[in-house]
């Protein structure tokens, strides 16, 4: 793999990044705010994986792998914070939740 | 007995028994108590001197003495005060508010013995101002009638006058010395002699503080008796005696001639009167004059036997007269005090006629009686002062002489008018029953005014009273007292013949004295204008009052109110200035950071995803300068 395919690999995480900072910003559901979220960690996550073709320890891929799992449980987590949110307020929209704590 | 005891029996038992009696409507209560007080007085006579002292303020030490003049002065007030409690309880038989009376004698007379028993003169100016206080609520008793308030508020005003040069003189001698009497060593000066004199001198009702005296006798008579002729009056007296030795040679001369003048003019007025309590006033006033001159001339233990002696026979004078007065007052209702109405009571009321005679010759000063004696010492005293201060002070004892005449005359002048001749109104027909209750006290206070009670012989100005006092003079018996003497009985006597002759039954005075009009010698009867003088006085501090208030109006009020307008007009100024000058540019700064925080403001927003947008433009913005710049 030579730096020609890298620069590919880096527009693909530019794109990824960028179209889930643009969900983050639009989007007015807390899902959809999640999703962009997670697409800006693959986008991060690619960008590890490009570079670390070019270190013999493939550190960069390690690390990716761990930042998938560790999203994952994340993912599940918020997930599971917004299906308590949305049981107790019947609320999804994020300007909507402005208050901490028992409503 | 302990000191604690024998001070409380002595003199907190009449305070007591006058309350008990006002609430327990039980006069024999007070009897009861001033019985305890003139027994444990009569054995403080006869024990040894007697301190309680107790710490007021720091350098305050109050205290209690009773030695051997306070505790003859003390049985001798406890003692009178149980006769007139004894006579006012007939006196008073029919009086509504009887219990109340009850208890204001107790009161004064607690007051009275605590201002003998006082050390410290603070504590003596406390009960000072208590036995005012009780002779006002005396004088005031009958409130309902006409007058009487005015005349209490008049007694208790002129005293008041006086009182402030007594607390005036007390607060000097407190920067200068001691205040206890007993620790007094060296002698004042003018001031403070001659203020503590003028406190005396209201108490006492010397001139010019005589007129309260003859207003004060609108209370009930055994009151007068009590107060206004045996003990209150005596007061000043007793202060003067205790502080005779400390007190300037020139406040003692100034003492003795307000003494004599006051004795002169109260001999003089008493001539003219014809209200028989006033007669018997204007005479106290007199006597209290002998007593003070006597101070004056060093005859301090001459003045204290005479008020020991005047106190019995005046108060059996004055009791005497309420009797009369109560009878009067029976029979008839025309004003029972005036000798107009009276005449030929001799055979009517035997036993005050007796008891009145007896009371009236000590008083005039014939031998065999104790005035006489009393009077001597005094008379004697003030020729053997006079001698030491040259030809014009003769005036003090001439005066005294002349006044002697004066005192037998008035004397004479009264019993004549009042128990001599025939009735000169109708109705004097019954016969007074005279019940125990009068009987008693006229005997015991007649009997006092014998010579033997004071000394074997009748014609020693030196009692077994003097013998107790600690500066005692020995008795002296030159040919200047011998024709003191002489003078005086040859001068009381002429004043009992010309009274005879002038006033005697069916003589051209007496025979016309019911229908006698006031138009003459109006002058002396008033009192010589005195009480006029103080009301001329009162106007005058009312009119300096007024002008002052005017003066305060116009002047002071007005600078201030100007000074008040140029003070608003200089803060609108400075208001201006501040508003337009200091607040202009501050507030031009305020209005700036106002606008520029608005539109700052209208940046952010409530929705996190603008500002998230706002920070990632932020990032953008800081990563594109690191990279491109």
């Amino acid at each position: 793999m030579n730096e020609t395919m890298l620069t590919y690999y880096l527009y693909l995480a530019a794109f990824l990044f960028s179209s889930g900072t643009y969900v983050v910003l639009t989007k007015r559901s807390a899902i959809f705010v999640l999703i962009g979220v997670e697409l800006m960690l693959n986008g991060a996550n690619v960008v590890l994986a490009a570079f670390s073709q070019f270190d013999a320890g493939l550190k960069g891929q390690i690390f990716a792998i761990f930042a998938v799992v560790l999203t994952v449980c994340e993912v599940s987590i918020a997930l599971a914070i917004l299906l308590n949110i949305y049981r107790k307020t019947k609320a999804s929209n994020l300007d909507e939740l402005t208050e901490v704590g028992n409503p | 007995m302990s000191p604690i005891i024998s001070i409380i029996l002595v003199l907190l038992a009449p305070l007591i028994g006058g309350v008990l009696t006002f609430i327990l409507k039980k006069s024999a209560v007070s009897i009861a108590s001033l019985s305890i007080a003139f027994l444990t007085s009569m054995l403080l006579v006869f024990s040894s001197e007697l301190v309680i002292a107790f710490e007021w303020l720091p350098g305050y030490e109050l205290s209690l003495r009773i030695d051997a003049v306070a505790s003859i002065l003390i049985a001798l007030v406890s003692f009178i005060s149980l006769l007139v409690h004894v006579f006012s309880l007939e006196y008073m038989k029919e009086e509504q508010g009887k219990h109340r009376y009850f208890a204001k004698l107790g009161l004064f007379t607690f007051s009275m013995i605590g201002l003998l028993t006082a050390d410290h003169l603070i504590l003596l100016f406390v009960f000072w101002e208590l036995v005012g206080l009780s002779s006002y609520l005396l004088i005031g008793f009958w409130y309902g009638k006409d007058g009487v308030p005015a005349s209490a508020r008049l007694a208790f005003m002129v005293n008041r006058v006086a009182d402030v040069a007594l607390l005036a003189g007390i607060l000097i001698l407190d920067f200068t010395g001691e205040l206890s009497i007993s620790a007094f060593d060296k002698q004042w000066l003018f001031l403070p002699s001659i203020l503590i004199a003028i406190g005396a001198f209201g108490k006492s009702a010397q001139l010019p503080f005589s007129g309260w005296l003859t207003k004060a006798m609108v209370g009930p008579t055994p009151v007068s008796a009590l107060i206004h002729a045996a003990t209150m009056v005596t007061a000043g007296v007793y202060l003067l005696f205790r502080v005779a030795p400390f007190l300037h040679p020139a406040a003692l001369m100034v003492i003795a001639l307000v003494g004599i003048l006051t004795a002169f003019y109260g001999a003089l007025c008493a001539l003219f009167q014809h209200d028989i309590k006033k007669v018997l006033a204007y005479s106290t006033i007199s006597q209290l004059g002998y007593m003070v001159m006597g101070v004056g001339v060093g005859g301090a233990d001459a003045s204290l036997f005479h008020l020991f002696t005047h106190a019995f026979f005046k108060a059996g004078m004055f009791l005497g007269a309420g009797a009369i007065i109560h009878y009067l007052h029976q029979v008839s209702d025309k004003d029972p005090q005036d000798m107009r109405n009276m005449g030929g009571l001799r055979n009517l009321m035997p036993w005050t006629y007796r008891t009145f005679m007896m009371c009236g010759l000590a008083l005039a000063g014939i031998p065999f009686f104790s005035g006489f004696m009393s009077k001597e010492g005094i008379l004697i005293a003030g020729w053997a002062w006079a001698e030491q201060h040259g030809t014009w002070a003769y005036l003090v004892p001439d005066l005294g002489l002349i006044t002697a005449f004066l005192t037998a005359l008035y004397v004479g002048r009264m019993m004549l008018l009042v128990f001599w001749g025939e009735p000169r109104i109708a109705g004097f027909k019954t016969k007074f029953t005279e019940g125990f209750g009068f009987r008693i006290p006229l005997t015991i206070l007649a009997l006092g005014a014998l010579w033997v009670f004071y000394s074997w012989s009748p014609f020693s100005h030196y009692s077994w009273l003097n013998a107790l006092l600690p500066q005692g003079i020995e008795p002296v018996s030159d040919s200047a007292s011998m024709i003191i003497m002489f003078l005086s009985i040859l001068l009381a006597l002429a004043g009992m013949v010309l009274a005879y002759s002038f006033f005697k039954p069916g003589s051209s005075y007496s025979s016309s004295y019911g229908k006698y009009e006031v138009e003459r010698f109006r002058l002396a009867l008033n009192g010589f204008l005195l009480v006029r003088s103080y009301e001329k006085i009162g106007s005058g501090i009312e009119q300096l009052s007024q002008s002052t208030f005017k003066v305060d109006q116009r002047v002071i009020d007005g600078t201030i109110h100007l000074l008040g307008v140029w003070t608003v007009v200089l803060s609108k100024i400075i208001s201006l200035i501040d508003r337009f000058i200091v607040d202009g540019p501050i507030d031009l700064f305020g209005q700036i950071s106002s606008f520029i925080g608005s539109r700052l403001a209208s940046l952010s927003s409530r929705d996190s995803q603008t500002q998230l947008a706002w920070l990632v433009l932020g990032v953008i913005l800081i990563l594109t300068w690191i990279l491109f710049l």
